[in-house]
């Protein structure tokens, strides 16, 4: 008894706040989010870039970047 | 040290002071763990006195080094932290100031008490009534502030460290609050509300999760920040540091009951805890292969980098306590590691290793930046520490296992006609290379601390040069 609540308790959250943590985002999104710490430090972010080949904004220009293009901050591309 | 704090657009202020207590506390506290280390070789180092009694020093190194050390790093990295991926300036200078002196005066509080026997018996959470009020409300205050620059944000995305130590704070504080229930009969003695078996269940959920909250979210969330920035590269996969953390913290409230096998605890929470301990390998481990893949296409700056080098190794150890934790929460080889030096191994796996290695990269790499350095002082020293840390885990680790194991299957041992094989003495006889083996562990690991020291000394003396902070600082908007 004890044991099926905690877990209930246990999967509930997990699925719960994974599935409202991701559930609304796209992959751009979360290439954006995971860019957040070189947001700020715009020196590192172009070094990143231009080793990664892609942008630290997670736009939409297609191909390789180098954080030069014109496109840097589209999403629409 | 002088700073105005008005030319830079993030409070690094209160970061340089929280900063430079970790290392101070880092220092005390280890070189508490090498004597006490060395009272277990050498008994006499007890002077026959209360205060310098192994009983009483011991839960003052572990106090050291968990609210000291291991509490002001994770104050320093939250702040530094929160407020570059939040690009808005810390709230309320006043009050996170206010934390760091009231978490100050928690640890000297625990300095000052504990070696008098003032304590309420209970593992990591020895500090009595007024002490134990005074942290809630220091807490209180590092919540507010931490949740409030959260709500300030100036960008969309909460990223993901942010919800580590969001987490952390918030469990914290529940952890703390309901293992600290007690009627107080003077400033420090009070009685626990709980007996008995109960008692030990609240200890030991409180205990695990000290390790899971204190020791682990929030330090995820330090590595979650600092291998990316150290490495320059984004983190692996941003999807699984989001189910990475959902896991984790759903699972790891359940596993204290692991500390409890074969006790009077009821069956039920035994297995219960067994369980999520077995199921939480898969949490950690997607964490630590997120973090070592973050590497991917930079693995070749492991060999002139050793700040990552220290982030990578400490993956790699977290990966090895988060494997080796969920086997001895096994009940059949619990019953032979239980109340061993293997556990005292597995502890310091964690602490060591995982811990003080992220705790070491993470501020290697902001020293510099909030005091306006280019880099540390000496890379070189870096590189040192690095390998006495590293080996001396190794020390530390490798004799508390092969202890463990020989303790475990001595106090076991029983003969024919059903009588033990040895007594207690003789497998603390047997004991006696391991400990001697520790303590030179524990000596390399402070020697590299005290590199450490030298090296921030050496950065941070002159103060802080603002122009440069300024430079290296975003135009926020």
């Amino acid at each position: 008894m004890h044991e099926a609540f905690c877990t209930l308790a246990l999967l509930g959250t997990f699925f719960l706040g994974a599935h409202l943590h991701l559930g609304r985002r796209d992959t751009q999104d979360l290439d954006r989010a995971a860019m957040l710490p070189f947001a700020d430090d715009p020196e590192v972010a172009r070094r990143m870039e231009r080793e990664i080949r892609r942008s630290r904004t997670g736009c939409s220009c297609p191909g390789a970047c180098d954080g030069s293009c014109r496109h840097h901050q589209r999403m629409d591309m | 040290m002088h700073t105005t704090a008005s030319s830079s657009p993030y409070n690094y202020r209160v970061v340089r002071q929280f900063a430079l207590m970790t290392v101070v506390w880092g220092v005390l506290g280890m070189a508490l763990g090498v004597f006490i280390a060395a009272q277990l070789v050498w008994p006499a180092l007890n002077f026959d006195t209360p205060w310098l009694s192994f009983g009483r020093l011991r839960p003052l190194h572990t106090s050291l080094v968990i609210f000291g050390f291991a509490g002001s790093a994770q104050f320093a990295a939250s702040y530094y932290t929160v407020q570059r991926t939040c690009q808005v300036r810390l709230f309320s200078d006043g009050l996170a100031g206010f934390t760091f002196w009231g978490w100050q005066a928690v640890v000297l509080i625990l300095l000052v008490t504990l070696p008098q026997g003032l304590t309420t018996t209970k593992e990591y959470a020895e500090i009595e009534f007024t002490g134990a009020v005074w942290m809630g409300i220091v807490w209180v205050a590092y919540g507010v502030v931490f949740f409030t620059t959260l709500v300030q944000r100036r960008v969309s995305h909460l990223y993901v460290g942010n919800w580590f130590f969001g987490a952390f704070i918030l469990v914290i504080a529940m952890l703390h609050v309901v293992n600290h229930l007690a009627i107080p009969v003077s400033w420090f003695k009070s009685y626990s509300i709980y007996a008995g078996a109960t008692d030990a269940m609240a200890q030991w959920w409180y205990g695990h999760n000290a390790v899971g909250f204190f020791l682990t979210t929030g330090f995820l969330g330090m590595m979650y920040y600092f291998v990316p920035k150290q490495a320059e590269r984004p983190v692996y996969s941003y999807r699984l540091s989001i189910v990475h953390f959902w896991a984790l913290i759903s699972l790891y409230i359940w596993a204290g009951p692991h500390h409890l096998h074969y006790t009077a605890l009821p069956d039920w929470a035994q297995s219960l805890g067994m369980a999520m301990s077995i199921i939480l390998l898969a949490p950690s481990w997607g964490g630590m292969i997120n973090g070592m893949m973050t590497l991917s296409g930079a693995w070749h700056k492991l060999r002139t980098d050793p700040i990552l080098r220290f982030l990578v190794v400490s993956l790699a150890f977290y990966g090895m306590s988060t494997f080796e934790g969920p086997m001895m929460a096994i009940k059949t080889v619990n019953a032979l590691s239980h109340y061993t030096d293997w556990t005292i191994g597995h502890v310091h796996a964690g602490a060591l290793g995982w811990v003080a290695m992220i705790t070491f990269g993470s501020l290697y790499h902001l020293i510099p930046k909030v005091y306006g350095r280019e880099r540390m002082h000496s890379i070189a020293l870096i590189n040192l520490h690095f390998w006495l840390a590293t080996i001396g885990t190794v020390l530390y680790i490798a004799s508390m296992w092969v202890n463990g194991i020989t303790q475990g299957l001595m106090w076991r041992a029983v003969n024919e006609d059903g009588t033990l094989t040895y007594s207690f003495v003789e497998a603390l006889e047997a004991s006696h290379p391991g400990f001697v083996v520790r303590w030179v562990g524990g000596l390399f690991f402070l020697t590299g601390m005290l590199l450490m020291a030298y090296n921030t000394w050496r950065t941070v003396r002159g103060g802080v040069t603002e122009s440069r902070i300024a430079a290296l600082q975003p135009q926020l908007n």
